[in-house]
C-alpha cells in the first residue's frame, strides 16, 4: 500500500470529523437554547399556582387540575423549599406528600440511573421528611460520586442530628466524600450536631477529628472543651492540634488556659504556637506574657503577629511590654508596631516607636 | 553529492511528516482526556454547590495579590473586580511597583487610602524596598503596598506573597477582570481535599470586545479585530483542551500568572516566584512539582476547566510578536532550568511526558514547522516530492490544525457557552480557518525568534501594551467577613 493510498482515506476521515464537529457545535448551541427555553416555559406555567399556594398560607390546590407539569412543580419545590419556613414550607411539603412525590422519591432513590437517584435524594433532603433518613444516608455510600455529594447536602438540609455519625464516616475510604460537603452538611445541622461531633473527636481518621474540632469551635460548644484540650495536648497529627487550638480560641473557655500556655513552649511547632497565642486572646488575655514576648521575638512572622495581637489585648502591662519591643527595633518590632497601630496608638505614626 | 542532498531532503521530509503525525496524535489524546475532564467537571458542578463553599465555615481565607505598574487606566476597575469576588474571607493586596503614572493616585482617590503600619516579613526573596503601605477606608479589605521598581515583574508579586495573611494566595494581574465566582471555583479543590491540593488554576479568556460593568464582565462578545479573534480560539484551545488534558494526567505544567491560587506555606517553602525567569508562572508550577516529587509528597496541582479570568490580549501584530517571542524565551528558560527532571521516572508524568512534550512539540515545533516548509518547497522544486502528495500532506496539516480549534469550540458550546450569539460561533469558526493562513506561520516565526533569543542569551524586555481600558464606572463594594 502506497503512502498516498493511506493519506487519502485519512483525509476523508479528517474532513468528515471536521464536518461532524462543526455541526455538533451548532446543534449543541441550538439544542441548549431550545432546552433552556422549554424549561423556562414550563416553570413559568406552574410558578403562579405554586406561589399562590405558598401565599395562601398552606391551602393546597391541585396542580394537576391547573394543567401544570408535575415534574416542573417538583423542580420548583426543590428550589423553593430551602427558602421557606413555617406554614408555607409545611404546605408545600404536604402538597408533595399528597401527590405521592415523597414516596416516589424514596423508591426512585434505588433506581439504576445516577441522575434519577440524585434528583430523588435531593427532593427527600429539601422536604426534610424524617422517615426518608435511611434512603438519604444510604446515598452516602452510592457508587456514583455525584449521588454521594447530593446525599451529603441533603442530610445537611434535613437537619437531623442522627445523621452526624453517617456524615463523619463518609469522610473515610473506600468512597470518601469531599470534606467541604461533609463540613457544610454538619454546619447546616447546627449546634444540635455537637454531641455527634464530640464522638468524632476520637475517630480514627485525622480528617474526622479535625472537622469535628473545627465545627465544635464554630458552635461554641463549651461542653466539648475537655475533649478539645485533650486533642490539643495529645493528638499525633499537628494539623488536628492546630484546629483544636482554633476551636478553643472561638469558645474562649478559661479551662483551656493551662494547655494553651503549654503549647507556647519553644519546643512546639510555630503553627501550633501561633494558634495557641491567638487562642489566648479570648481564653486569658493578659496571661502568659513572658511566653508571648518570647514568641514575639521568635523570628517567625505568623507566630510573632499572633503573640503581638494577644499582648495588645492583655491590658496596660502587656501593652507596655509590647511598646518596649516596638521601640527596640529588634526582632518582632514590626509586628509589635502593627499591633499598637491597630489599637490606635498615635505614637506609632509619629515615629516614637520607629 | 546531489544524490546525498536528495537523500537528506527526502529523509527530512519524512521526518517532518512523522513528527506532525506524532504531534497531532498527542494532541488528539489530550483532546480525549480534556473532554473527559470537562465532562466530569460539568457533571460535578451540577452537584458541587459553590454557594456551599461560600457559606462553609471550613473554607480557608484568600489573599488576592496583584502587581501593578503604570496601570492608571484599568487599575480601579481591576481592583473593583477583585473586591467584588464572591468569597467569604478575602483581602486584596495591590503592589504598586514604582509606577511613574497616576496608578497610586487613582487608587487613593477611589478607595480612600490612608497610611498603615503593616508588618511585611521577608519570607520569600525580594529585591525592591517597600516604601509604604496603605489601607483602604470604610472597612474595605484592600492593602496597597508601594515599592521600588527593580524591572522584575515577579518582585512585586513576591512582596505581595510576603504581605499576604491568609492561608491561600491568589496571584493575578493588575489588568485582569475576574468572574464573580472565580475564587469559589478555584478554591473548591482546596476545601474538598485540604491535605493534598497545593495549587489550582482556571481558564483565562480574552476580554477584548466584551463589556465590563462594576468590575465584572457583563456582556461577552467577540473582539472586532481578527488578531484578537484568533487569540480567542487560541486561548480556548490552550486552556480548554491542553491544560485540562495535562491536568487529567497529573502533569499540569503551568497555572497562568493571570489567575492562580496557591497555598501560602508552599509558596514560602519553594521561595516564591523566580526573580530571573521570564516564564515565571510555568517555572513556579514546575518547581512545585519538583518539590512534591523530591519530598515524595502526595500533593496535587489541579486545573479547574471553568472560565475564571478575563484579560486584554494584543490587538496589533507588533505587541503580539513581542509577547510570543517572550513566551518562547520563557519556555526555553524554564525547560533548561528544569532539564534534570526530564526523563526521570521519579517526576512521573511531569518528567516522562509533559516536559518532553513541551520540549519537542512546543519549543522546537516552530523549528520543525518552518524548516519543514522550506524543505518541502525545496523538494518540490527539485522534483523529489510528488506535487499531489505534498498537497495532500498540506491539506492534512491544515485539517489537523482545524480539528483542534473546532474541537475546542464544540467543547465550549457543550460546556460553558460564554459566547451566546450565533454570530460569535460563526466568527470563532472563521477565525479557526483564518489562523492557518499566515497567522500561525507568523507566530511560529516569532517563537523561533524567542528560541534564538534564549540561545544567544538575549534578555527579553517587558514591553507596554496600548490598553483601551474597560471604561466603566465603579460600583459599590460589597461588605466582607474580614480582611
Amino acid at each position: 500500500m502506497s503512502v498516498q493510498t493511506m493519506v487519502v482515506p485519512a483525509l476523508i476521515g479528517l474532513g468528515a470529523t471536521l464536518a461532524v464537529l462543526t455541526v455538533a457545535a451548532a446543534v449543541g448551541k441550538a439544542r441548549r437554547r431550545a432546552t433552556d427555553a422549554r424549561r423556562e416555559r414550563r416553570l413559568a406555567e406552574v410558578r403562579p399556582s405554586v406561589l399562590r399556594m405558598v401565599g395562601a398560607g398552606g391551602s393546597v390546590p391541585d396542580p394537576e387540575g391547573e394543567g401544570a407539569s408535575w415534574e416542573a412543580v417538583e423542580e420548583l419545590a426543590v428550589s423553593l423549599l430551602p427558602k421557606l419556613r413555617g406554614a408555607d414550607r409545611a404546605g408545600l411539603v404536604e402538597l408533595l406528600e399528597r401527590a405521592g412525590s415523597i414516596e416516589r422519591a424514596r423508591r426512585r432513590s434505588y433506581r439504576p440511573g445516577a441522575v434519577g437517584r440524585a434528583r430523588a435524594i435531593e427532593l427527600l433532603g429539601v422536604s426534610g421528611v424524617p422517615r426518608a433518613l435511611p434512603e438519604v444516608a444510604r446515598g452516602l455510600r452510592d457508587r456514583d460520586p455525584g449521588v454521594r455529594a447530593v446525599a451529603a447536602r441533603a442530610l445537611g438540609k434535613m437537619g437531623d442530628p442522627g445523621a452526624v455519625p453517617f456524615l463523619l464516616r463518609a469522610l473515610e475510604k473506600p468512597r470518601p466524600i469531599p470534606v467541604s460537603l461533609i463540613g457544610m452538611a454538619l454546619a447546616r445541622i447546627g449546634p444540635e450536631a455537637s454531641d455527634g461531633l464530640r464522638v468524632g473527636l476520637s475517630a480514627p481518621s485525622s480528617v474526622s477529628r479535625g472537622v469535628s474540632a473545627e465545627l465544635l469551635g464554630h458552635f461554641d460548644a463549651v461542653a466539648a472543651v475537655p475533649e478539645l484540650v485533650a486533642l490539643l495536648e495529645h493528638d499525633p497529627v499537628l494539623g488536628v492540634r492546630v484546629r483544636a487550638a482554633d476551636a478553643l480560641h472561638r469558645i474562649g473557655s478559661p479551662h483551656a488556659l493551662s494547655a494553651l500556655t503549654g503549647c507556647l513552649d519553644a519546643s512546639q511547632s510555630p503553627a501550633l504556637r501561633a494558634a495557641s497565642a491567638r487562642a489566648l486572646s479570648t481564653v486569658g488575655p493578659g496571661a502568659a506574657q513572658d511566653d508571648l514576648v518570647t514568641a514575639l521575638a521568635s523570628g517567625d512572622h505568623g507566630l510573632a503577629r499572633a503573640a503581638a495581637g494577644t499582648l495588645s489585648l492583655g491590658g496596660p502591662a502587656a501593652v507596655r511590654r509590647l511598646a518596649a519591643v516596638a521601640s527596640s527595633a529588634g526582632v518582632g518590632s514590626d509586628e509589635a508596631i502593627e499591633a499598637l497601630a491597630a489599637l490606635g496608638h498615635a505614637e506609632v505614626f509619629s515615629g516614637v516607636a520607629a | 553529492m546531489t544524490g546525498f542532498v536528495s537523500d537528506v531532503l527526502v529523509a527530512f521530509d519524512w521526518f517532518v511528516l512523522i513528527y506532525f503525525l506524532v504531534l497531532n496524535l498527542s494532541y488528539l489524546a489530550l483532546i480525549g482526556l480534556a473532554v473527559v475532564g470537562v465532562t466530569r467537571s460539568m457533571r460535578r458542578a451540577a452537584f458541587a454547590g459553590q454557594e456551599d463553599v461560600f457559606a462553609n465555615p471550613l473554607t480557608p481565607g484568600v489573599s488576592v495579590v496583584a502587581a501593578a505598574y503604570n496601570e492608571e487606566l484599568d487599575i480601579v476597575d481591576s481592583v473593583h473586580s477583585m473586591l467584588a469576588l464572591r468569597y467569604p474571607l478575602l483581602e486584596v493586596i495591590v503592589v504598586d511597583d514604582g509606577s511613574t503614572d497616576a496608578t497610586f493616585e487613582r487608587l487613593r482617590e477611589a478607595f480612600d487610602l490612608t497610611p498603615s503600619r503593616r508588618a511585611i516579613p521577608s519570607e520569600v526573596p525580594t529585591l525592591g524596598r517597600v516604601l509604604s503601605t496603605h489601607a483602604a477606608g470604610g472597612g474595605v479589605p484592600l492593602l496597597v503596598v508601594c515599592k521600588e521598581n527593580t524591572g522584575r515583574k515577579t518582585d512585586p508579586i513576591n512582596v505581595g506573597i510576603n504581605a499576604a495573611r491568609h492561608p491561600l494566595v491568589c496571584l493575578t494581574d493588575g489588568d485582569s477582570v475576574l468572574e464573580e465566582r472565580s475564587l469559589l471555583k478555584v478554591a473548591q479543590p482546596f476545601v474538598d481535599d485540604p491535605e493534598r491540593v497545593v495549587a489550582t488554576g482556571g481558564v483565562i479568556r480574552p476580554i477584548n470586545g466584551s463589556t465590563v460593568e462594576q468590575g465584572l464582565v457583563s456582556d461577552v462578545r467577540m473582539p472586532r479585530g481578527w488578531v484578537a479573534r484568533i487569540q480567542v480560539v487560541e486561548y480556548l484551545r490552550s486552556f480548554l483542551l491542553s491544560r485540562s488534558g495535562w491536568s487529567h494526567l497529573g502533569g499540569l505544567p503551568i497555572i497562568s500568572g493571570a489567575f492562580g491560587l496557591f497555598r501560602r506555606d508552599l509558596l514560602v517553602e519553594v521561595g516564591g516566584l523566580d526573580l530571573d525567569t521570564v516564564g515565571e508562572d510555568a517555572e513556579l508550577v514546575i518547581r512545585i512539582h519538583a518539590t512534591m516529587r523530591r519530598e515524595e509528597r502526595d500533593q496535587r496541582v489541579v486545573f479547574v476547566p471553568e472560565p475564571v479570568c478575563w484579560t486584554e490580549v494584543p490587538e496589533g501584530l507588533r505587541v503580539l510578536a513581542r509577547q510570543r517571542r517572550r513566551w518562547s524565551l520563557g519556555m526555553a528558560e524554564v525547560l533548561w532550568k528544569h532539564r534534570r527532571m526530564m526523563g526521570n521516572p521519579r517526576n512521573r508524568v511531569m518528567g516522562l511526558l509533559t516536559l518532553p512534550h513541551y520540549l519537542f512539540f512546543e519549543l522546537l515545533g516552530p523549528v520543525v514547522e518552518l524548516t519543514g516548509l522550506v524543505a518541502v518547497a525545496a523538494g518540490l522544486a527539485l522534483g523529489l516530492i510528488d506535487v499531489w502528495f505534498a498537497v495532500l500532506v498540506a491539506v492534512a496539516a491544515i485539517g489537523a490544525g482545524l480539528l483542534l480549534s473546532i474541537a475546542a469550540i464544540a467543547t465550549e458550546e457543550y460546556s460553558f457557552r460564554r459566547h451566546g450569539r450565533w454570530r460569535d460561533l460563526g466568527v470563532a469558526l472563521t477565525a479557526s480557518v483564518v489562523e492557518l493562513l499566515g497567522y500561525r506561520q507568523l507566530v511560529a516565526f516569532w517563537r523561533l525568534q524567542g528560541l534564538a533569543d534564549f540561545l544567544m542569551r538575549r534578555r527579553s524586555k517587558w514591553g507596554t501594551m496600548r490598553r483601551v481600558g474597560f471604561g466603566t464606572s465603579p460600583g459599590p463594594i460589597p461588605g466582607r467577613r474580614g480582611g
